[in-house]
């Protein structure tokens, strides 16, 4: 019984969930839904609520209010049986700066009561699923941040878990270990793993993610599948121009612009024919600074909440 | 609700803290067994060549045996107290321990268990080296392990909780300064209580696990045990068990928020 049952229609199942630190509201009020073998984003800028959501979902946090349910258990009651089932790689590396990368596997191994024998297959299995079989004996303090990612999904996957909960998995990583993540990401999503991530980068989520929420200030504030969100919201392209903060808009001619944005000193102007836009403009505007480019996640989450995604 | 430790899987937690051990115990024995060693040549043979207790016996073989009760107290207490408090902060060991599926309360266990372990091997230790030097002759010693098991939790259930208390690595100094010293100086370690006034030795018999520990470790290694000892070792486990009570308590809180 390693995968749930077909018939059970959620692996995470949230209503109205609810998180106060005395007077500050966490997260506020927010329902999702995730399917299993789905690989469902929470997306949103620091502060947003996302780590405080993940950590409800394994009672390391409990909940203020709300219905909660994982893997058809109640955290706030039963978390060990849930973390018997699921695999988490947290936000903040906590690997065991005590032991080598092989002790921190087959300790963590031990905690799920699996056998060392079976534990020593499964540790050297998961080197090479994340390619760290050279560094067995390597501590903690030897390894590059990337090497240390991937060990801590390494760790998250030693029980075979049903429900992979990853806290900003790639932040802080350069491009090539970000890859290398994305792709073990993508493998363990065919193996029919479900998977939850937050993320800030854009990249990341319309990458990996079927679904994904944008949250904001404890809100979930747009859900859906990223393309879609996308077009829904920014069109498929953009026109950048570079704009001074206080200059009025240029006239634009009536068709196909959709929408216009100013965000720092670059005017966006979402249209389906930004190359037609340009020349029309192009006796007005700095053409050799122009862009033309495809909507992203990023443009969704300005318009949604007027703010950069990375931004505190 | 009540959330009973499960010891299968803290022995799970004991089997980390071996491993981590394992790694550092050559210099951590220095520390631990060091220190002792020299409280042992200091008192014992230098001062004590000056000292008469009266009582016909030199004054290291009365030191000594009260040293190996301090040498596990210290084992326990320093590992529960700046050790626990490194894995609840920075080193982030016991948040990846709860985010699999062990309990804070098996993990509150995890540490008994350990720090039994620790006390067993360091007291013994030191017993082993007393044994060497012709400090111990009595078979009663062998019964010296159960004393040194039981100070485990007795002495790690304080410290560990103290830890979880404190946000800051300085207050950490508070708990040795306000506690562990002064009862190491005022627990028959180093001088006969019976000269003091009965309401301090009433004091001390109270609120002291360690002049309990060290009388039954003297008592085991001169060879000479009374039924009396049965109220010091009662009043260890009424104790050990009162105190473990704390970080069961404060540590999940702790842990999960």
């Amino acid at each position: 019984m390693r995968y749930p049952n077909p018939a059970v229609d959620a692996v995470v199942e949230a209503r109205e969930l609810v998180k106060n630190y005395g007077s500050v509201q966490a997260v506020d009020g927010i329902s999702f839904h995730i399917a299993p073998r789905q690989c469902f984003g929470f997306l949103g800028p620091n502060g947003a609520g996302k780590t405080t959501t993940m950590r409800m979902l394994y009672g390391r946090v409990m909940r203020t209010g709300g219905a909660l349910r994982v893997l058809e258990l109640d955290p706030s009651t039963q978390s060990r049986a849930i973390r018997e089932r699921i695999g988490v790689v947290p936000q903040t590396n906590n690997l065991d700066g005590d032991l080598s990368v092989v002790e921190n596997l087959m300790v963590f191994a031990g905690f799920f009561g699996i056998g060392r024998r079976e534990a020593r297959e499964r540790a050297e299995r998961l080197l090479e699923f994340v390619q760290l079989q050279s560094r067995p004996q390597s501590r903690m303090w030897e390894l590059s941040g990337g090497m240390q990612r991937r060990l801590l999904i390494a760790r998250a996957l030693l029980n075979d878990p049903e429900l992979l909960i990853l806290d900003e998995p790639t932040t802080g990583l350069d491009p090539q270990a970000r890859l290398v993540v994305w792709q073990r990401l993508a493998e363990l999503k065919q193996r029919g793993v479900t998977i939850i991530l937050t993320t800030h980068y854009m990249e990341e989520a319309s990458r990996l993610c079927d679904w994904l929420v944008i949250m904001d200030h404890g809100r979930i504030v747009e859900a859906g599948a990223p393309r879609p969100l996308i077009e829904k919201h920014a069109g498929t392209q953009v026109l950048e121009l570079e704009w001074p903060v206080d200059a009025p808009a240029p006239d634009l001619p009536d068709r196909a612009v959709r929408r216009v944005e100013q965000v720092g000193d670059r005017l966006l102007l979402f249209t389906a024919d930004p190359a037609g836009i340009l020349s029309a403009l192009a006796s007005r505007v700095p053409t050799e600074t122009a862009l033309i480019r495809p909507a992203t996640l990023e443009d969704v989450f300005i318009h949604l909440t007027g703010r950069d995604l990375q931004e505190e | 609700m009540v959330v009973l430790p499960h010891p299968v899987r803290a022995r799970r937690v004991w089997w980390r803290e071996f491993i981590s051990w394992r790694r550092v115990f050559k210099t951590s024995v220095i520390l631990n067994f060091g220190e002792p060693f020299l409280y042992l040549v200091a008192f014992g043979f230098a001062l004590g060549a000056y000292v008469n207790l009266g009582r016909g016996q030199t004054y290291a073989a009365f030191v000594a045996p009260a040293l190996i009760a301090v040498t596990a107290m210290n084992a326990v207490t320093f590992d529960s107290l700046f050790g626990s408090w490194n894995n609840m902060h920075d080193k982030r060991v016991f948040e990846a321990i709860v985010t699999a599926p062990i309990t804070p309360q098996d993990l509150v266990l995890g540490e008994f268990f350990w720090q039994a372990s620790r006390a067993l091997l360091y007291g013994m230790t030191f017993a082993l080296v007393m044994f060497a030097v012709g400090l111990i002759r009595s078979p009663w010693a062998l019964a010296l392990p159960l004393v040194l098991v039981l100070m485990g939790p007795l002495f790690a259930a304080p410290a560990l909780t103290w830890a979880a208390v404190m946000d800051n690595f300085e207050h950490l100094f508070y708990y040795i300064g306000l506690l562990i010293t002064p009862m190491f100086f005022f627990s028959g370690v180093f001088f006969p209580l019976d000269r003091l006034p009965v309401a301090i030795r009433d004091g001390i018999w109270l609120v002291s696990p360690l002049y309990h520990a060290a009388t039954i470790c003297r008592a085991l290694v001169t060879g000479n045990p009374s039924p009396a000892l049965l109220w010091d070792a009662a009043y260890m486990v009424v104790v050990a068990v009162i105190l473990a009570q704390a970080p069961l308590l404060v540590l999940p809180r702790r842990l999960q928020r």
